[in-house]
C-alpha cells in the first residue's frame, strides 16, 4: 500500500515537472486563490474584530433591547428614516433593567433614547440684539455700550459691502434704501434716541437692520439622552476631551467631538481645514485639481463675511497683524487681506492655514457656534407631533478613545435622560382628553378630498354669511393663557434630579452588556425568553443589527467577497479541468500503456488524483505563505483608515491584521477541494482509455 | 313673427356658443383690488382661530389661537391659546420680518415666509390680510364652475421683489360676489403644493372702517405634495374693535407668555 501510494506520489511529480506550461498555469491559479483566501479572510475578521469593539464598547453594548411594538428597526448610527425611526417605547426602565439584570452573563444596562433635534444659531446681529434687549431689561448701562460698540462695527461692515455693491453696479434703489437705513443706524443720535426710547428703537433695528445682516445657522443634532454617569463608567472608550462630565443629578449635553468640529465650527474655517486636509493628508494638489480650485474659490468668496466675524476690539490689531504678514500696503483692508489669506496654491496652504489659526481665529467673534458653558436651545417634533422646546447647558466635549476622526462614532450628542424626555413629550393621557375636549368644541365635519368641490359648494348653504354681533371677545378669560405657571418659564436652571426619576421612566431602547462576549446568541434568546414570559414584548438584537447600516456593512463585504472568490474558482475550476483534460489526451498512450501492463482504472483515477492534490499541496502552500507574509507585514505597518466610515470599522486610525491556523486551514481545504472536483473529468476519461485503442493511436 | 323669433333663436344659440369672454388685466386687477380691499380693515382686527392638522401615520394637530392684525401698519401676531402644551408660543410680524416665540426658552427666532405655522401646512399668509393686488400679476385663465358657483380662475404670479410663500398661484373668484373660493398654490418649478377652499365668508361691520369686513370662516388645505394630509383653519369669533397700542411688540407678547 505505502509502496504504491510512493510510487503514485513519484509519478505525478514526474507528470507535473514534465508537463511545465500545464503545471505552471494550473499551479498560479490555485496559489492565487490561496493568497486571496489567507488575505481576505484574515482582513474580514479582523476588521469585524475592531468594528465589534468599537461598535460594542461606544454605544451599543452586545445586545440592545426595544419595544417589539417598534414600527421601524433600531439603527443606533442613523437608518434609511434619517432619525424619524419609529422604534416604540419602553415606559418603565426599572422593570424592564429587574428583569435583564437577572439573566445570566448580564453585566450591565444603560438606558437610552434617540432623537434628533435642530438648533438655531442666530446671525451676529440678531445674538447682539439679543444682548441689548437683556442689557435694556436689566438697566445694564455697561453691557448696552458694548452692545451699541459691536452692533455699530456690524452695521460699519455692511455699510463698506453695501458701497462695494454700489460700485459694481448692483440695483441702485436698493441700495441707496440700504444705505439710509445704515447710514442712520450709524448716528449718535439715534444712540441716544435709542437710549431714550428702548422699545421703539430696538424694534426699529430688529426689523430695518437685522434683515440686512447675514442670516445665522440651523446645526442639525443627533441626540442619545442616557444615563449619563453610567454611560461613562460602562463604556469604557468614553472620554471627556473638553470641559466636564455632566454632575450626577444635574441637567446637561456633551457634544461630540465631531459634532464640534464638523458642524459647530464657522463654515469659512472647515472649509480651510477641509482644503488643508486633501492636500496634507490625502496629498492632493491645488494646483492640479480643478474640484480643489473650486474649494478655494468658494472660501474665498466668504472673505468678506469672515472679516465681520472679527471682533470689533481686534479688528484693527488683527488687520495690522495680516498687513505685515502678507506684506500688503497700508490701504488694503481686513476684508481683502483675508480673500488674500484665502488665495490658496500647494506652495502657501500650509503656511497661511498657520497663519489664519495664529492671527485671525482667536480673534473671531465665534470660531465655534456654540461654546463649553453656553445654553443650547434644543428644539424637536415630540411625539405629540407639536415642535418641544428645551434649554440644556453645554458642560464639554466628549469623543471615544481611538476613534476621535470617525464622523459616525461621534454620531450622537449625549444628554441626560431627563431632558431628553422633555424633548421627546410622552402623549399622556391628559393631553389626548384635552384634545377631544378641543375637537369636539369646534365640531368640524371631516371633508374628502375626492369630493371636496361639491361636499363645500353644492349645499344649500350661502356664500356669505353677515356676523351682526356687534361686540367681540376677551381671549384672556377662561383659558389658560396668563395661567401657565413655572413650566411655562424659560429656564435654564433647573432643579437637580434623583436617581429614581432617571430609572423609573421612559426609554427608547437599552444596552445590554455581557460578561462573556462569545455567548451573545445564547444571552440575546435568554432575554426574547425572559421578554416572552413576562409579556414585556420586547425586541431583542445583537449589535451588528443594531448598527443599521455600518452593521450590515461586514455582511455585505463578506458577502462580496465570497462572491468574489466563487468566481475566481469556478474559473480556475474550468481552467484547471481544461487544462488536465487536454493533458490527459495528450497522455492517452501512456495511459494506455499502463492499462495493457495490468494497471486498474482505480490505479489510474488515483494517479491523476494525486497529481492534483500534490500540486493543489505545493501551489496552495506557496499562496498559502504569500498570504500570510503580506498579513504580517500588514500587522505590522497597519493599514490607515482613509475615510472616516473605516476610522470606526478599523478601530482607531490604522488596522493592524492578524493571521491564524484557521484562514490557513480554510484556504488549503477550499483548494484541495476545487483541485480535486477539477480533477474528477479528466481521470474519468483517463480511465476509460482501452489499452488497443491507444496503441493504434500511437500508430 | 317667425322671423323675429329665428333671429332671436339665432342670437341665442350663437350668444350660448360663444367662449367666455377673457377678462382683462385692468379688470382683474379691479377684482383682486376689490377682495384685499374688502378683507381688510381700517382699524384693528381679532379673531379666534382654531387650526387643525391632518397627516398619515400621525397624531393630528390641534391649536386655538388669537390672531391679531393691524392692517394700516402691516402688522400681524398669532398667540397660541390651547392646548396647554402650546398656550403662550406666538408669531409676530413687523415689517416684512417674522418671529417665534417660544416661552418654554424665552427665546424669539427669525422665521422666513416659508414658516409652517405650529408645524401645520398653513402660512402666515393664510391668516392675515390679503394683499393679492399688490403682491401679484394676474392672468385670466377662463371660466369655471365649482359646485353651484361660477368662478372666474386666474393666474397669480408673484411681482419681482416680493417675498412671498408660493411665487405663483391660481385662484377661483366667485364671478357674482368676488370672493375667493379656490385657492392653489405652486412652487417656482410648476410643481402644486397645496389646494385651499373658502367655502363660506363672513363679513362684519367695521366702526373704523365704516363698511363691512370679510372674512374667510373656514378654510380647508389639502397637501399636493404629501397626498392625504390636510389642515383646516375655522375662524371662530371676529373682534374689529381697537387694540391696545403697544399689542405688536416682543415685550407685548412675551408678557402674555408669563
Amino acid at each position: 500500500m505505502i509502496g504504491t501510494f510512493r510510487v503514485l506520489v513519484l509519478m505525478s511529480l514526474r507528470n507535473i515537472f514534465s508537463h511545465k506550461v500545464k503545471t505552471l498555469i494550473v499551479g498560479a491559479i490555485m496559489a492565487f486563490g490561496t493568497f486571496l483566501l489567507v488575505l481576505g479572510t484574515s482582513i474580514l475578521d479582523s476588521i469585524e474584530a475592531s468594528m465589534a469593539q468599537s461598535i460594542v464598547s461606544s454605544l451599543a453594548g452586545h445586545l440592545q433591547v426595544y419595544d417589539g411594538r417598534a414600527k421601524d428597526p433600531l439603527a443606533l448610527f442613523g437608518g434609511l428614516s434619517f432619525g424619524s425611526e419609529d422604534i416604540g417605547e419602553i415606559p418603565d426602565y426599572s422593570k424592564v433593567r429587574a428583569e435583564l439584570a437577572a439573566i445570566p452573563n448580564v453585566r450591565a444596562t444603560v438606558p437610552m433614547g434617540l432623537n434628533v433635534s435642530v438648533v438655531n444659531a442666530t446671525g451676529d446681529m440678531d445674538r447682539e440684539l439679543e444682548l441689548l434687549r437683556a442689557a435694556v431689561g436689566r438697566g445694564d448701562k455697561v453691557a448696552m455700550a458694548q452692545s451699541e460698540l459691536r452692533i455699530r462695527h456690524i452695521v460699519g461692515l455692511l455699510k463698506a459691502e453695501t458701497e462695494r455693491n454700489a460700485v459694481i453696479g448692483r440695483d441702485k434703489a436698493d441700495l441707496d434704501e440700504k444705505s439710509a437705513l445704515l447710514d442712520r443706524a450709524l448716528t449718535d443720535a439715534f444712540w441716544a434716541q435709542l437710549r431714550a426710547e428702548p422699545t421703539l428703537n430696538l424694534q426699529w433695528l430688529d426689523t430695518k437692520i437685522a434683515p440686512l445682516a447675514p442670516e445665522g445657522r440651523i446645526l442639525y443634532m443627533r441626540l442619545l439622552g442616557t444615563d449619563l454617569p453610567l454611560f461613562a463608567r460602562t463604556f469604557d472608550r468614553f472620554e471627556i476631551s473638553e470641559g466636564t462630565m455632566v454632575p450626577e443629578g444635574e441637567r446637561g449635553i456633551l457634544l461630540s467631538r465631531s459634532f464640534f468640529e464638523k458642524q459647530a465650527k464657522d463654515k469659512a474655517a472647515r472649509d480651510l481645514d477641509k482644503i488643508h486636509e486633501s492636500v496634507v493628508v490625502k496629498g492632493r494638489s491645488i494646483d492640479k485639481e480643478k474640484a480643489l480650485q473650486d474649494e478655494v474659490a468658494r472660501l474665498k468668496r466668504q472673505a468678506t463675511s469672515l472679516a465681520g466675524r472679527v471682533r470689533p476690539e481686534s479688528y484693527a490689531e488683527v488687520e495690522s497683524a495680516l498687513r505685515t504678514r502678507l506684506g500688503a500696503e497700508d490701504s488694503v483692508q481686513l476684508p481683502a487681506l483675508v480673500e488674500q489669506l484665502f488665495t490658496l496654491n500647494d506652495a502657501n496652504l500650509r503656511a497661511q492655514h498657520d497663519l489664519f489659526y495664529e492671527v485671525v481665529a482667536p480673534q473671531m467673534e465665534q470660531l465655534y457656534a456654540v461654546a463649553i458653558g453656553d445654553v443650547l436651545t434644543l428644539r424637536a417634533v415630540s411625539k405629540t407631533g407639536y415642535f418641544n422646546a428645551v434649554n440644556v447647558k453645554i458642560h464639554g466635549i466628549y469623543s471615544f478613545k481611538g476613534l476621535e476622526k470617525s464622523d459616525l462614532a461621534g454620531a450622537v450628542n449625549v444628554l441626560d435622560l431627563i431632558t431628553f424626555r422633555e424633548l421627546y413629550g410622552q402623549f399622556t393621557e391628559a393631553q389626548q382628553k384635552e384634545m377631544a375636549a378641543i375637537r369636539e368644541d369646534v365640531g368640524l365635519e371631516v371633508v374628502k378630498k375626492e369630493n371636496v368641490e361639491d361636499a363645500l359648494f353644492g349645499g344649500d348653504d350661502s356664500l356669505i354669511v353677515a356676523d351682526t354681533d356687534e361686540g367681540g371677545f376677551d381671549e384672556f378669560e377662561g383659558n389658560t393663557l396668563g395661567d401657565t405657571g413655572g413650566d411655562k418659564k424659560a429656564q435654564v436652571a433647573f432643579p437637580p434630579f434623583t436617581q429614581a426619576q432617571v430609572d423609573e421612566g421612559l426609554v427608547l431602547n437599552i444596552a445590554v452588556l455581557l460578561d462573556d462576549d462569545t455567548k451573545i446568541g445564547e444571552t440575546q434568546a435568554a432575554i426574547a425568553a425572559m421578554s416572552e414570559d413576562k409579556g414585556l414584548n420586547l425586541n431583542v438584537v445583537d449589535w451588528r443589527t443594531a448598527a443599521g447600516i455600518v452593521g450590515q456593512f461586514m455582511i455585505v463585504t463578506r458577502a462580496v467577497l465570497w462572491i468574489a472568490i466563487f468566481i475566481i474558482f469556478l474559473v480556475a475550476l474550468v481552467i484547471i479541468n481544461n487544462s488536465m483534460v487536454m493533458a490527459t489526451m495528450e497522455r492517452t498512450g501512456e495511459v494506455g500503456t499502463m492499462r495493457a501492463i495490468g494497471a486498474q482504472r482505480r490505479f489510474v483515477l488515483t494517479m491523476f488524483l494525486v497529481e492534483t492534490l500534490v500540486l493543489g499541496a505545493v501551489a496552495g502552500t506557496l499562496g498559502a505563505l504569500a498570504g500570510v507574509g503580506l498579513v504580517t507585514f500588514l500587522g505590522s505597518v497597519g493599514i490607515p483608515a482613509v475615510e472616516d466610515v473605516l476610522v470606526l470599522l478599523f478601530a482607531g486610525p490604522r488596522l493592524y491584521p492578524t493571521v491564524g491556523p484557521s484562514h490557513v486551514l480554510l484556504a488549503l481545504v477550499v483548494i484541495f477541494f476545487v483541485s480535486v472536483v477539477s480533477t474528477l473529468y479528466p481521470a474519468w476519461i483517463a480511465t476509460r482509455i482501452q489499452p488497443v485503442v491507444a496503441m493504434q493511436r500511437r500508430d | 313673427m317667425r322671423l323675429i323669433v329665428s333671429t332671436l333663436f339665432v342670437l341665442v344659440t350663437i350668444g350660448l356658443s360663444l367662449p367666455a369672454v377673457a377678462l382683462d388685466t385692468a379688470a382683474m386687477v379691479k377684482i383682486l383690488e376689490t377682495l384685499d380691499d374688502r378683507q381688510r380693515n381700517a382699524g384693528d382686527y381679532k379673531t379666534l382661530t382654531y387650526i387643525e392638522q391632518k397627516e398619515k401615520g400621525k397624531n393630528d394637530l390641534l391649536y386655538e389661537a388669537i390672531v391679531y392684525r393691524r392692517d394700516a401698519d402691516d402688522k400681524f401676531m398669532i398667540l397660541f391659546s390651547k392646548p396647554k402644551s402650546e398656550a403662550g408660543k406666538g408669531y409676530l410680524r413687523l415689517d416684512k420680518n417674522l418671529f417665534l416665540y417660544d416661552p418654554a426658552v424665552g427665546k424669539w427666532e427669525r422665521r422666513t415666509e416659508r414658516e409652517r405655522i405650529g408645524g401645520t401646512n398653513s402660512r402666515r399668509s393664510d391668516f392675515d390680510e390679503s394683499r393679492l393686488a399688490e403682491e401679484y400679476d394676474p392672468a385670466f385663465v377662463g371660466e369655471e364652475t365649482l359646485g353651484k358657483f361660477a368662478a372666474y380662475r386666474m393666474k397669480l404670479t408673484a411681482k419681482k421683489g416680493i417675498d412671498v410663500a408660493y411665487p405663483v398661484m391660481e385662484i377661483w373668484v366667485h364671478k357674482e360676489t368676488n370672493n375667493v373660493l379656490k385657492q392653489q398654490e405652486y412652487a417656482l418649478s410648476g410643481r402644486l403644493l397645496r389646494t385651499s377652499y373658502y367655502p363660506q365668508w363672513g363679513k362684519k361691520f367695521s366702526e373704523s372702517k365704516g363698511q363691512d369686513v370679510y372674512y374667510p370662516k373656514q378654510i380647508r388645505i389639502f397637501d399636493e405634495v404629501e397626498k392625504g394630509n390636510s389642515t383646516t383653519i375655522v375662524l371662530r369669533e371676529v373682534d374689529l374693535r381697537p387694540l391696545d397700542a403697544n399689542i405688536f411688540t416682543k415685550a407685548w407678547l412675551e408678557s402674555k407668555s408669563r
